[in-house]
């Protein structure tokens, strides 16, 4: 059994508050206006477009996070870089699958253990694709690393990993490595800026 | 009127990865009035297979990482980042 209520065409449906105030309208046309917040119950969320599937939907316990990560600096090889305790925290703000992420870092002593590729690790796994269309390319600064002739590097996302890595501006020109002789000492920074999807 | 504060881990996410998976960890600081929270912040960190079991402190967290984190998992993940390094050079 349903029950209709039907204003006159042009007319709205109000409920107000206890001062008299408008609080939910709906209009006749369908638009709803709300004067407070709207809280969806756990595990529900919103299907924008006419959409019903996932690639509409906003919601759930992904559709909006922020918070911090503790950086953990690592390389290709299996070795690790300490950093400063006081300045290894990073920020995100995760809407839906999309995570924006940066901050910067300071390194509380070179390399232990095997050299290979420097790898700053993620707050969220970056979602892996069939093509390349989840490498997303942000930006870096380093103060005091030793980064050889290579003058420009971005942040990159790798699919499936949960770290980028930086790479040279051109033509994947360069990778950051740690070598033997290390190029990261204790106080050295190291920032990004990335946005990137995660599943 | 007492205010605690305590840090939980509220989300352990098993994540599906290209052939291997990761847990997605989120701790949740709470500041707490009475035993009611009035206040949280979220700090994050991700386990990834080849993670050291044996610094995972939180025993719930450790103990899903072991059911997870199986030889073929974990003999996924090391292909994986073999692929990674070979597409580097």
């Amino acid at each position: 059994m349903t029950r209709i209520f039907k204003p006159d065409s042009g007319q709205t449906l109000e409920i107000q508050d206890e001062g008299g105030s408008a609080a939910l309208t709906i209009e006749t046309d369908g638009d709803i206006a709300l004067t407070q917040n709207i809280y969806l119950a756990a595990g529900k969320g919103i299907y924008f477009d006419g959409g019903t599937t996932s690639a509409n939907y906003l919601g759930g316990s992904d559709a909006y996070e922020e918070g911090t990560w503790e950086v953990a600096l690592t390389t290709s090889g299996g070795g690790t870089i300490a950093v400063n305790t006081s300045f290894n925290m990073c920020s995100y703000i995760r809407i839906g699958n999309l995570v924006s992420c940066g901050g910067m870092i300071m390194t509380a002593g070179s390399t232990v253990g095997a050299a290979g590729t420097l790898k700053f690790s993620l707050p969220f796994a970056v979602a892996s694709g069939s093509e390349w269309e989840r490498y997303f390319a942000g930006s870096c600064n380093f103060y005091n690393v030793e980064l050889g002739s290579t003058m420009w590097f971005i942040a990159q996302s790798i699919p499936g990993a949960s770290v980028c890595h930086f790479t040279g501006m051109v033509n994947n020109s360069a990778y950051i490595e740690l070598a033997d002789t290390t190029i990261a000492a204790a106080g050295d920074r190291i920032g990004i800026g990335l946005q990137y999807i995660t599943s | 009127m007492a205010l605690t504060k305590q840090t939980i881990i509220d989300k352990a996410e098993t994540v599906k990865v290209q052939d291997h998976y990761c847990i997605q960890i989120r701790e949740r600081k709470q500041i707490l009035e009475d035993g009611n929270e009035i206040s949280a912040s979220f700090q994050r960190y991700v386990l990834d297979p080849d993670a050291d079991v044996s610094k995972i402190t939180d025993p719930m967290v450790k103990a899903q990482f072991q059911a997870v984190m199986t030889d073929s998992v974990k003999a996924n993940y090391q292909a994986f980042k073999e692929a990674q390094e070979a597409e580097l050079t």
